[in-house]
């Protein structure tokens, strides 16, 4: 398995348990050693470390995990400081760095509790804060948000995303759900039996998954393959998938290739919205009319940059 | 029933002596089943040093000691008292068997505490960095504290029922005394005293070990 992640974006791996995400991950800053190959992380060898370097080096590596594995018998406040105390700042730089933390993260109110006390989207703006505190140059996410609710997963992943536009943090993460890729990541590779199956930008991978198990994940959000086929068997006219990316979302070009023609279109399912900043669409239309006006409104719908093909 | 026999200035002795033993042994317990305790946990599987052998044959070594009754010990070892302390009587005779009697049960106290640490925990903080003694220091007896705590309390506990014990080998204390008044001159009423005595003694450490873990569980 050959992987490289650019600096500056967000990565996403997603695959079902036990494809091997977890285990890449946890290669990364040698949680886990790879029996051969090698880990480049900024520059630098880890593979070739020694473990004092490798200690060194880790520091610079944030991780925040599923379970958020923050210290029970220590507050907020300590949890954060902990990485602070490795990295043997002074005291002062260190009640300076957490509160600029605290900040970051928006729990300045409850510094003083212990973790028992915080709900799961507070645990994991600790555990992020604690990633965050030594500056590192990446960081690591493991199923951040699987043990949150659909709401929660949402603000964390925007703290994420705020993270990565404002510090310029590269973020590594895995996740099985689709939706954390699709509302943040730049590019992601799908995984499966341990090997990468496809890898690529986000909105190519999920626009047109060539891969069975890519085909499941894009499958999870839109409605299932089976009920579109019966909805599709009762219809008269010609059907067709029909869709854009960027810009053009938002212009009525269906709507004006349409309108001279005499043909009559019906939307029987769709999607508009956006992956990450670009915005996007899938329809799945049928024409009702004669077969050379809608030819034609066919090549005017690609000429303006749409992708159209029939289902049948 | 009167309390004809009862002789208070026997029983404060009785009960100093017993106070005595038990708090040094528990210091030199709590120093040597802690460090005992440690070696087995990072040397057991998937921990931090794992060293099959040395786990091995540190995990037969406790077993043995813990299966022997602490009667037999005590009399098994009197060369190895005297060696220490010049004498096997009284106080000072009694403290090495209490040691060697007490650690290796705290030792698996300590082994099952610093097992019941999240090992997500452990591993957040490797990824942060941390070094070996920084993950013994910071995160396992940080995080392992209140099973410590509730480990040295039942340790205190088994601690101050061995004294009573030792008074077989003339070993003083509260035992000593039930022992030879209450069982050997039938003198039921020194018995009940120093029996009461105990029971106080076991209750008060109780307390205070469930004081100290309730006071530091954040669960």
């Amino acid at each position: 398995m050959d992987l490289t992640v650019r600096k500056g974006e967000i990565f996403g791996i997603i695959g079902h348990s036990g494809a091997g995400k977890s285990t890449l991950l946890r290669c990364v800053n040698l949680l886990e050693r790879p029996t051969s190959g090698s880990v480049k992380v900024a520059g630098v060898e880890l593979t070739k470390l020694s473990d004092r370097q490798l200690q060194q080096e880790r520091r610079k590596i944030g991780m925040i995990f599923q379970h958020f594995n923050l210290l029970s018998m220590a507050t907020v406040r300590e949890n954060i400081a902990f990485p602070l105390k490795l990295a043997k700042l002074s005291k002062a730089e260190v009640a300076n760095r957490v509160n600029e933390l605290l900040q970051l993260v928006g729990l300045e109110q409850h510094g003083d509790k212990y973790p028992a006390q915080l709900s799961g989207g507070q645990k994991q703006r600790v555990g992020i804060a604690r990633a965050l505190a030594n500056n590192p140059d990446v960081l690591l996410c493991d199923e951040a948000t699987s043990a949150l609710d659909p709401q929660t997963t949402s603000a964390i992943l925007a703290l994420l995303l705020d993270i990565n536009q404002k510090l310029g943090i590269t973020i590594l993460l895995i996740t099985h759900e689709m939706q954390v890729i699709r509302s943040i990541c730049d590019r992601v590779a799908v995984i499966d039996g341990g090997t990468i199956v496809e890898i690529g930008d986000v909105i190519d991978v999920f626009l047109k998954p060539q891969h069975p198990v890519t085909q499941d994940f894009v499958d999870e959000v839109a409605e299932s393959q089976s009920d579109m086929r019966q909805l599709m068997s009762a219809r008269q006219g010609r059907i067709f998938r029909v869709h854009y990316v960027g810009n053009v979302t938002y212009e009525p070009i269906l709507y004006n290739a349409v309108k001279a023609s005499g043909v009559q279109v019906a939307i029987l399912q769709g999607t508009i919205s956006r992956m990450k900043q670009t915005p996007y669409g899938e329809l799945i239309v049928e024409f009702i009319g004669g077969s050379a006006e809608i030819d034609g409104i066919l090549a005017q719908l690609r000429q303006d940059g749409l992708n159209v093909e029939e289902l049948t | 029933m009167t309390f004809e026999n009862v002789r208070p200035d026997e029983i404060w002795e009785a009960t100093k002596d017993t106070l005595t033993m038990t708090a040094w042994s528990l210091v030199f317990t709590i120093v040597l089943g802690f460090f005992l305790g440690l070696v087995l946990f990072l040397t057991s599987r998937r921990q931090l040093l794992q060293q099959s052998a040395v786990y091995g044959v540190l995990s037969f070594i406790v077993n043995i000691v813990r299966s022997v009754p602490f009667v037999i010990l005590m009399i098994s070892i009197m060369p190895f008292t005297k060696a220490i302390t010049g004498t096997t009587f009284g106080v000072a005779g009694t403290i090495p068997p209490l040691i060697v009697g007490a650690a290796p049960f705290f030792a698996r106290l300590v082994e099952t505490a610093l097992r019941e640490v999240d090992r997500g925990v452990i591993e957040a903080a490797v990824a942060m960095g941390a070094s070996k003694s920084d993950i013994v220091f910071r995160v396992l007896m940080r995080e392992a504290r209140p099973g410590l705590f509730a480990a040295v309390t039942v340790t205190a506990v088994t601690l101050v029922s061995y004294t009573a014990m030792s008074g077989v080998i003339g070993g003083g204390g509260l035992g000593d005394l039930a022992l030879r008044y209450g069982y050997q001159r039938f003198q039921t009423d020194v018995m009940l005293v120093t029996v009461a005595l105990l029971v106080i003694l076991v209750q008060l450490l109780q307390m205070a070990g469930d004081l100290l873990v309730r006071r530091y569980s954040r669960k």
